[in-house]
């Protein structure tokens, strides 16, 4: 088992009244899985990812990662626990403009205690990988949609984490980029590493293993 | 910060270059005004602390009053009183006499001279007050003998360069005072009252008979100075009794109106607080008011900079939540987010400490080589300015980092991905800004105000004409010389053939100068002087050309004649002597007699129109005119009135005069108009300074103003987007945008402007002839205030007004 979600319920009061973001939602993950979580908008496929990633907070519930209990743990642990086993993929990818290509890649592993030569050889491996090694030195404006798509997966893969978190990866990409990178997760959910990836598009969700509708907040199937 | 950060910060500067530029350049600017104003009061604070027990040390002052009313006080005091002192024991280490002259000194050997050095007459005491190594020479021995002298460092490296100086011989003020050199003194800072460069023995006035061992208590005079150091555990109180009980016993005065009073003054309060006559250094547009003005000014300065560099930090950081956002997915923990920003911004002030350094480079090179700004000279060895420099980089560094470094590192990783622009503090930031505001406006109706109180000075009627003259200095050679007084008739006559000379006048003072002999001595043939304004008259020396050469307007009666033996016992006054005299009119005056100093009777010849002597700053004082006689007789300058405007072209052919009548003195030179308003120098210098600070101030200023306009952009284009698409026009957008900086601004006018009309109100009254605070000048420093801000947040508020609402909606 890789994480566990009991009864979680998530809320905003608006207005003296309580609106309901993720309504008793359980769900559980098993290593190796590559799930889809599908739904309208405002339906909270946005919000569980991001409960599931400990970036936000919920209001009612248990949830455990591995063997912790993520509700019981402080901001920081959490943190530790997410940058350690999480890599995160976005719809806009989410590059930092500032850092080329190959420093983009390293950020992850400055957080962790790498020395710098362990850090240049899992980049240099990542870029092989990847086959982006003639753009290791350009800037992400400098790259297409689906390349830096592609170096935002390479960035969440490159600290070696059991779970991929990827929100509308293929929002912005156009229908061969976006098949590209359904493959190359295809081809990483075979080579062991869970994923959960939230879509609109059917043709993505037919990537997974298994799919989640949301509703309101709550879980339809 | 670990190199990878570092990058992203550079890559982020290098990207927001004006951004970078004008946050680096406002704090490089702030802190180099601040520091260079700081230093400026600093030194003129530490007057005189150079001597290690300068709190052991005091100058004895002279009050001298008739019928209880001061008449005079003066840094000088009773010749006997410093040997008097010394044998007496009670509380007292050491005490020395000095008295001051500027000289002309001759090395003759090497033919090396140099006119108007600072020469004290003093013995060895000297030593025993003041703490000064001898290089050469002992301290026991030095300036006991007559003609000998102990000279300063920097005088030994100027006349013998590598030369051993003791035993040479160097000449003062012409032949009659050949001195010889038997000890180096270290150098005494710049700012000492006791600065000089020579130090020549009171034995040799003593051998000339012009001065005494032992002294008298005739009174305080206007060259004996008294200082005395007490010993550590001395109580000054005490010592203050013993002096008046001393001063009882010892001074009978010979006219019982007359009354003496003699009160210490620490030597560290002399530059400072001196109110008195004949001091040796002159404070010039000093006093503890202005120095705290000047303080005033640089921490406003320091903080218009500092708010500027925080408002522009905080405002920029906070559009970069997206990167905090990456960066907290990541793995980033709150600490190191914060320890992110808090390095950031002690690097951007690192830059701004490094442009602030060559800032001060390049000024060290080119700009403090100024006399007026040596006191900057020595900051790259000392410590405390270091002290300074890196403590202001570093408080600013933390004021603009730890407002982002805290809002923004709490902010959550999902809110922060969303890269919303995040909105700061406004309390913080319009506060920021009115106080800004307010530090312009006073700035710029200072420079206003003081600028209208100089032109008001400049522009005044003084009662004589200052233009077209050229002023010579008298000849140093001559003091005391038999051939004196034929030497100044041979010289105004053989200028007075030139062309374009209409006149020559010899004089002890000239306009602008402090008339030095005064005497509370006067009073009507047979009547008492009028009690209620008792003061001293100035008694001016000068010659039958004197008021034709300055235009100077007789009221009534006659002028001297050029026969000065007619008129031993002739005297001008002016209309305010009149009045104190108590002369109902100018004409009533002539021909009566009055008594002076000594009994002597001496005859009113003559009334002139009042003229201002000393400048505007000052009242005019009752003045008494007397024709030189040969025998009491201190040349000060020749004047000479051209009838042309380029005065200069007349320069060779009245050197060739000078040169052939006077071959052993200096041609020394200037004009009249310049050097009287040489007395405005303070006030030029204050203008100078309070425009140049308000100008720096209000660059900041704007600076900082369009920096946040640029953020109001980014915060506001979806309230204006969405305006737009429920009708407003431009103008209404442009209107609504600029309304808010209209408020700051009507703030700031009414907390600035009465405080700023206060403070300069008392800083107009002062002065004797004055101006007020205008309200136009006020007007005008508004309307130069609102149409800097409207330029400044023109262009990016524009811009806002004009945008497309489409650009901005989908945000």
């Amino acid at each position: 088992m890789l994480l566990q979600l009991n009864n979680i319920f998530k809320w905003v009061n608006s207005g003296g009244q309580r609106i309901f973001l993720l309504k008793d939602i359980n769900l559980s993950v098993q290593e190796g899985e590559f799930i889809s979580i599908m739904g309208p908008s405002g339906s909270g496929k946005s919000t569980l990812l991001n409960v599931i990633g400990m970036l936000d907070n919920f209001d009612e519930g248990e949830y455990h990662f591995l063997n912790e209990s993520v509700h019981t743990l402080k901001e920081k642990h959490r943190a530790n626990l997410y940058k350690e086993y999480i890599g995160f993929v976005f719809q806009s990818y989410h590059l930092l403009d500032e850092l080329t290509v190959k420093e983009n890649l390293e950020m992850p592993l400055l957080y962790k205690k790498y020395k710098s030569s362990e850090r240049k050889a899992m980049v240099a491996d990542m870029l092989d990988r990847f086959n982006i090694v003639g753009k290791k030195d350009l800037f992400p404006a400098q790259l297409s949609g689906g390349q830096q798509q592609l170096v935002g997966v390479a960035r969440a893969l490159i600290a070696i984490p059991k779970l991929i978190l990827a929100d509308e990866p293929t929002g912005n990409l156009n229908s061969k980029q976006s098949e590209e990178i359904m493959e190359l997760f295809k081809k990483l959910n075979k080579e062991g590493v869970t994923i959960i990836q939230v879509t609109h598009s059917e043709k993505n969700a037919a990537y997974g293993s298994r799919i989640i509708n949301l509703l309101d907040g709550r879980k339809t199937s | 910060m670990k190199l990878h950060f570092f990058k992203i910060y550079l890559r982020f500067l290098l990207k927001n270059k004006v951004f970078t530029l004008i946050n680096v350049l406002g704090l490089a600017i702030g802190i180099v005004s601040f520091l260079i104003l700081i230093k400026y009061v600093s030194y003129q604070t530490n007057y005189d602390r150079f001597f290690v027990d300068h709190n052991q040390i005091y100058r004895i002052n002279t009050h001298v009053s008739k019928n209880q009313q001061v008449i005079n006080e003066t840094a000088t005091s009773f010749s006997a009183l410093a040997p008097t002192l010394r044998t007496e024991t009670v509380g007292v280490e050491a005490t020395t006499q000095i008295s001051y002259e500027k000289c002309l000194m001759d090395y003759r050997e090497k033919e090396f001279k140099i006119n108007d050095l600072n020469i004290l007459w003093t013995d060895n005491s000297f030593f025993e007050v003041f703490n000064l190594n001898l290089i050469q020479g002992d301290k026991e021995e030095v300036l006991l003998r007559p003609f000998t002298t102990v000279i300063s460092k920097a005088t030994s490296k100027l006349y013998f360069k590598n030369e051993n100086p003791i035993g040479k011989i160097i000449n003062l003020n012409g032949d009659d005072y050949p001195l010889e050199v038997t000890g180096i003194f270290e150098d005494i800072p710049e700012n000492s009252h006791i600065k000089c460069d020579f130090l020549v023995s009171k034995a040799t006035g003593i051998s000339k008979g012009w001065d005494s061992k032992n002294g008298n208590w005739n009174g305080p005079g206007a060259y004996n100075r008294t200082y005395v150091k007490l010993k550590k555990e001395a109580n000054i109180s005490v010592f203050q009794d013993r002096l008046s009980a001393l001063l009882k016993q010892r001074y009978k005065s010979k006219n019982p109106e007359i009354s003496v009073r003699l009160s210490l003054m620490p030597i560290k309060d002399i530059h400072l607080k001196t109110y008195f006559k004949n001091e040796i250094k002159r404070p010039i547009g000093v006093s503890i008011e202005r120095l705290y003005f000047l303080s005033i000014i640089a921490i406003i300065i320091m903080i218009v900079a500092w708010v500027n560099f925080i408002n522009l930090t905080i405002g920029k950081t906070m559009t970069r939540t997206l990167e905090i956002g990456i960066k907290k997915t990541l793995g980033a923990v709150k600490s190191s987010l914060i320890r992110n920003f808090l390095l950031e911004s002690i690097f951007m002030s690192v830059l701004a400490f490094i442009v602030a350094v060559l800032i001060l480079v390049l000024a060290t090179l080119f700009i403090f080589q100024v006399p007026e700004l040596s006191f900057m000279k020595d900051i790259w060895t000392s410590g405390v300015f270091w002290f300074q420099i890196v403590s202001v980089m570093l408080l600013g560094a933390v004021f603009a980092g730890v407002y982002p470094a805290f809002s923004l590192s709490k902010l959550s990783p999902t809110k922060a991905l969303k890269g919303i622009v995040l909105q700061q503090n406004l309390y913080i930031k319009k506060s920021l800004i009115v106080f800004q505001f307010i530090a312009a406006i006073g700035l710029i109706l200072g420079t206003f105000t003081i600028y209208d109180q100089l032109t008001h000075m400049k522009d005044k009627k003084l009662g004589f004409n200052a233009s077209n003259k050229l002023i010579i200095r008298a000849p140093k050679s001559m003091n005391s010389h038999k051939l004196a007084f034929s030497n100044i008739h041979a010289f105004k006559n053989t200028v007075l053939e030139l062309p374009e000379v209409e006149n020559v006048s010899a004089s002890r003072s000239i306009p602008g100068q402090q008339v030095r002999y005064t005497s509370p001595y006067f009073k009507r043939l047979g009547q008492n002087a009028k009690t209620e304004s008792e003061s001293d008259y100035q008694i001016a020396v000068i010659d039958d050309t004197f008021f034709d050469t300055y235009s100077i307007s007789l009221l009534a009666g006659k002028n001297f004649t050029s026969n000065y033996e007619n008129h031993k016992t002739d005297i001008i006054i002016n209309e305010t002597a009149i009045k104190l005299l108590g002369f109902t009119s100018a004409e009533e005056a002539i021909n009566q007699n009055i008594i002076g100093p000594k009994n002597i009777q001496y005859t009113i010849i003559g009334v002139i129109k009042d003229y201002h002597q000393q400048g505007l700053k000052a009242k005019l004082h009752p003045t008494i005119y007397r024709y030189y006689l040969k025998y009491n007789y201190i040349h000060g300058h020749y004047s000479i009135a051209v009838n042309m405007e380029a005065t200069e072209k007349l320069i060779p052919a009245v050197k060739d005069i000078w040169n052939t009548i006077y071959p052993n003195d200096t041609f020394e030179y200037f004009f009249m108009d310049d050097y009287y308003n040489k007395q405005y120098a303070l006030e030029n210098n204050f203008m100078r300074l309070f425009f140049t600070a308000s100008f720096i101030a209000i660059l900041i200023c704007c600076m900082g103003l369009y920096g946040l306009s640029a953020h109001t952009l980014l915060q506001r284009k979806k309230e204006t987007a969405i305006r737009k698409i429920v009708g407003a026009s431009v103008k209404d957008i442009f209107i609504l945008l600029v309304k808010e900086y209209a408020y700051l601004i009507l703030i700031a006018l009414f907390i600035s402007l009465p405080i700023s009309y206060s403070i300069l109100e008392s800083w107009l009254s002062n002065y004797t002839y004055r101006v007020n605070v205008s309200p136009l000048l006020i007007l005008v420093s508004v309307i130069i205030l609102v149409s800097v801000v409207l330029l400044t947040i023109f262009k990016n508020t524009w811009a806002l007004a004009k945008r497309n609402p489409s650009e901005s909606v989908k945000v």
